[in-house]
C-alpha cells in the first residue's frame, strides 16, 4: 500500500499531530529498512553469500510485518559502514544483532541507564559522544509513575498528540549527564534509533512538563520520519549558527529542528490550556511555557530565514509551522 | 573478499548524504585507511548531541 493510500500527501507534512500519519511514517521507515537490507543482500551476494542470504531473510520478514526495535535500525546503519570497511567480524556481529534482537512489542518499553538490559544501548549512544550517568531503580520508578501521569494527561487533553507519540515512540530510556558536567540534556532522539526517546528525569517534574517534553522529542522523531528522500536543509554541516535551545552553536539542521519543535511545544501547551483538563494554576503555567516556546521559535526562525537553504520538504514542513504560529 | 558495491541512494538515511558518503569513500580509497572516515554526517545525528534539546547545567 502506498503512503498516499493511507493519508493524503498534504497530511504527511501537516503541522498538527495526526495519528494516522504517524503510523504511516513508522511503516515507511520499516519499508525503507527492508529495502535497504535487500539492497545490501544483493550487493553482498558474491562476496558474502551467507550474509546475503540472512539479510534477505530479514528484509522479507520486515516486509511481512515484523516490527523491529531501535537497536536494529542502529545496527543497520553500522552494518553499512562495516560492509564498506570489509570488516568481517563487525559484519557478523551486526547481522546477528539484526537477526536476533527481539521484536518490538505494542507495550511501551521503559528502561534506564544502570539497568543491565539497557547498558548496550546506552554505551552505543555514549560512543556517539554523549556522557551519561546511571539512574537508580527508585528514581526510575518514580519517573515512570510521572510519565504515566503525563501520558494520561496527553490522552485526555491532546488525544491526537498521544496517538502520534505512541505510534512513533516505542522505547523510553532514562539517563542524565554526570554530575558537574557543563552541558546537560533534557531529552534526546536520534535518526539512527527509530522508535527510541531518551529523557532526563531531572528536568521534568510535573505531568505538564512531561507532556511538553513528549511533544518536543516526538517532534524530532516526526521530522526524522519526514526526512526519507531528501534532507530538510541543504547547508553544509560545517556551518554553525546560534541555537534557540542550546548554548553551543549548531548546524542548520539542528537549528531547523529546534525551531520546529519549539512551535510544536507551543501548540501542545496552548491546546492543553484550552482543553479544560488543567487546573487554573496549571493552565497559567502552560501558557507561560507556550510563551517561552514561541520566543524560542521566533529566535530560531530568524536564523533559518536568514541563513537556511531549505529543501522542498524542509520548506513545506516549516511553512505549515509558520502558518499555525501566525494563526 | 570480493568488493561490495553499495548504492547509497538505495539505503535509508545514507540517501540523504549520498554525495558526502561517496566523497568520503572516494577519499578513503585514495589514500586514507579504508573506513577511517565516517560516511554519516551530522544530518543523521552521527553524534547524538546533534539531536539533543539541551539546557545549560545549573
Amino acid at each position: 500500500m502506498s503512503v498516499a493510500e493511507c493519508v493524503p500527501e498534504t497530511a504527511l507534512t501537516q503541522f498538527v499531530p495526526n495519528g494516522d500519519r504517524a503510523r504511516v511514517l513508522d511503516r515507511r521507515m520499516h519499508d525503507e529498512l527492508a529495502n535497504s537490507l535487500a539492497h545490501m543482500a544483493e550487493a553482498s551476494e558474491t562476496a558474502l553469500p551467507e550474509v546475503s542470504k540472512r539479510l534477505g531473510a530479514v528484509a522479507q520478514a520486515i516486509r511481512a510485518g515484523r516490527r523491529v526495535r531501535p537497536q536494529v535500525f542502529r545496527a543497520y546503519f553500522l552494518l553499512v559502514q562495516a560492509l564498506v570497511d570489509e570488516d568481517q567480524s563487525r559484519i557478523d556481529r551486526l547481522v546477528r544483532v539484526i537477526e536476533d534482537t527481539e521484536d518490538r512489542t505494542e507495550a511501551l518499553k521503559r528502561t534506564y541507564f544502570g539497568k543491565p538490559d539497557a547498558d548496550q544501548l546506552c554505551l552505543d549512544l555514549i560512543g556517539d559522544g554523549m556522557r551519561m550517568a546511571p539512574i537508580s531503580a527508585e528514581e526510575a520508578e518514580a519517573f515512570f509513575a510521572l510519565l504515566d501521569e503525563g501520558f494520561a494527561l496527553a490522552k485526555e487533553g491532546l488525544p491526537d498528540l498521544h496517538v502520534e507519540v505512541r505510534a512513533i515512540v516505542h522505547e523510553i530510556l532514562l539517563a542524565r549527564a554526570p554530575s558537574g558536567d557543563k552541558m546537560e540534556f533534557d531529552g534526546a532522539s536520534h535518526y539512527q534509533f527509530w522508535g527510541l526517546l531518551m529523557l532526563n528525569p531531572k528536568h521534568h517534574k510535573t505531568p505538564l512538563a512531561v507532556v511538553e517534553v513528549l511533544a518536543h522529542e516526538a517532534s524530532h522523531s516526526l521530522l526524522f520520519g519526514m526526512t526519507i528522500e531528501e534532507p530538510l536543509v541543504l547547508n553544509p554541516d560545517s556551518e554553525l549558527f546560534e541555537s534557540p535551545l542550546r548554548l553551543d552553536p549548531r548546524p542548520m539542521d539542528g537549528i531547523y529542528h529546534a525551531t520546529y519543535v519549539s512551535a510544536r511545544m507551543a501548540w501542545a501547551m496552548e491546546t492543553l490550556a484550552d482543553s479544560g483538563c488543567l487546573s487554573a494554576e496549571d493552565r497559567e503555567r502552560a501558557l507561560e511555557m507556550a510563551a517561552q516556546d514561541r520566543q524560542n521559535y521566533e529566535k530560531g526562525l530568524s536564523v533559518v530565514d536568514a541563513h537556511g537553504r531549505l529543501s522542498d520538504t524542509g520548506r513545506i514542513v516549516m511553512d505549515d509551522a509558520r502558518a499555525w504560529i501566525a494563526g | 573478499m570480493a568488493e561490495i558495491k553499495l548504492d547509497f541512494n538505495k539505503l535509508l538515511g545514507y540517501r540523504l548524504v549520498a554525495e558526502d558518503a561517496n566523497e568520503a569513500l572516494l577519499s578513503a580509497k585514495l589514500g586514507d585507511k579504508p573506513g577511517s572516515k565516517s560516511l554519516l554526517s551530522a544530518k543523521l545525528g552521527d553524534k547524538v548531541g546533534d539531536k539533543v534539546g539541551t539546557k545549560a547545567a545549573v
